[in-house]
């Protein structure tokens, strides 16, 4: 008989038997409500075993890729070890080797991680910083072109870490991270789809991630990068990303403000949403990467699906705020 | 018999039909504020689930499930004019889908049946 590891305890898995039902009957509670494959609360990610078909559908690519299933509906093929999902919490040591301020609020930190550290450019790490403080920054970087993790901190109002990051981080210091997590990344079976990347503010970090990702791994389709900030002066990337649509002619730039200085000819006045409806009006076979604050997010998600993008195809990145600083 | 879900198509047609119904149902004023609270992601798996019960797949919903599910929305101000737009979406849903008419009846026969379970009543 068949057994699942979880959270080091071994449960036998009885012929016919899901993983969720073998972890009920052994009085495991882990999340779980429709049973059927549908709601994805029970949703764990798979150490080892090989991972039944069946027991990933309907997840996202990116979830697939990442190793997820859904207990309730696997009947495993051969032992396996399962934990919760997310969990990369592997605590590392880092150091910081450069802190570049781009505005006032707004600067780019790179960190030198000990150990090889392997992730998705998209994903996100979080920071622990010697207080204990623990936020989640976006990578920018990219693990085969460079040495470093590169993160945008925005300072906010009330924010603890971005303020410590400001203030008190300097070179040569050292931070420690866990990580990767999340599911903004690119995927390479879609390299043949035209790409939309919409960000706002540091929503922007992840995207530029995805984009050199997407080009050292040969997409040939179009790739278009929309930033929107409340004022141009926000645009902190305009420079090098018009440099970059300079040397790849499948790369487009949209940088978006919904105020404009007079000597920022080259950033639209227009709000995304405007510019997404009039120039992307149909998006059925794109793929759409959206970041920055959640109500953002949630708005443009929805704004696409409803200009035809497929379900499937729309990812984002909620940078969502911690409740005390709400 | 086979159950209408087998005969339109199982999942694939569930998963054709959530795409069109929540389109609809996101683009209508009237009922949209409804549908806004959480994130897409939760929100279309949970119009699958929805839909899946309704077509007679497996689902685990039940009565009690919507009615402790839309208490909530009632305390907001759902009302039978929000019912109604939703059955009227998800007919014109089933007929893009090319439904055979017989089935879009039993379909919107049971969704009817659930009128007092989501309004609370």
């Amino acid at each position: 008989m068949l057994t699942v590891e979880y959270e080091n305890k071994k449960y036998l898995v009885h012929e016919n038997e899901s993983i969720l039902d073998s972890l009920l009957r052994n009085n495991i509670m882990i999340p779980y409500s429709c049973q059927v494959g549908i709601c994805h609360s029970c949703l764990m990610h798979v150490v080892e075993g090989k991972i039944p078909s069946e027991s990933q559908k309907g997840l996202p690519k990116t979830y697939q890729e990442e190793k997820n299933f859904l207990p309730c509906i696997c009947k495993p093929l051969e032992n396996m070890k399962i934990e919760r999902p997310l969990t990369n919490s592997k605590i590392l040591n880092t150091s910081v080797i450069s802190i570049e301020k781009k505005l006032d609020d707004i600067l780019i930190l790179k960190l030198k991680c000990d150990e090889s550290f392997k992730y998705k450019p998209g994903q996100f790490i979080n920071l622990i910083n010697n207080q204990n403080l623990s936020r989640s920054y976006s990578l920018a970087s990219h693990p085969d072109l460079n040495s470093y993790l590169e993160l945008h901190i925005k300072r906010c109002p009330k924010g603890k870490m971005s303020h410590w990051i400001f203030e008190e981080l300097k070179v040569e210091d050292n931070i420690k991270i866990s990580g990767p997590n999340g599911y903004c990344f690119y995927m390479e079976n879609s390299n043949h789809k035209p790409i939309l990347l919409v960000g706002v503010g540091t929503g922007l970090s992840p995207l530029v991630g995805i984009l050199q990702d997407a080009f050292t791994k040969k997409h040939n389709s179009a790739i278009h990068l929309i930033h929107g900030s409340l004022h141009s002066s926000g645009i902190y990337l305009k420079n090098e990303l018009y440099e970059f649509e300079k040397l790849n002619k499948n790369f487009k730039f949209h940088p978006c403000a919904l105020n404009v200085d007079q000597n920022d000819s080259d950033i639209y006045l227009t709000s995304i949403q405007t510019y997404i409806e009039n120039n992307f009006p149909v998006l059925s076979d794109w793929e759409v990467f959206i970041c920055g604050n959640e109500e953002f997010v949630r708005e443009i998600e929805q704004q696409v699906f409803l200009q035809g993008a497929i379900f499937e195809n729309i990812h984002s990145d909620a940078f969502i705020k911690k409740k005390s600083q709400m | 018999m086979e159950s209408i879900y087998n005969q339109i198509g199982g999942e694939s047609a569930v998963d054709a039909a959530v795409t069109i119904f929540y389109r609809k149902i996101l683009k209508d004023k009237r009922i949209n504020r409804y549908f806004n609270d959480i994130d897409m992601k939760t929100q279309i798996a949970k119009q699958k689930n929805f839909l899946t019960m309704l077509f007679g797949g497996p689902s685990h919903y039940d009565g009690k499930d919507l009615r402790s599910g839309h208490q909530h929305l009632v305390k907001r101000g759902l009302n039978d004019k929000h019912f109604d737009a939703v059955i009227e979406h998800l007919t014109t849903t089933l007929t893009e889908l090319k439904v055979p008419e017989k089935i879009i009846f039993q379909i919107i026969e049971t969704a009817s049946a659930a009128r007092n379970d989501v309004l609370g009543r």
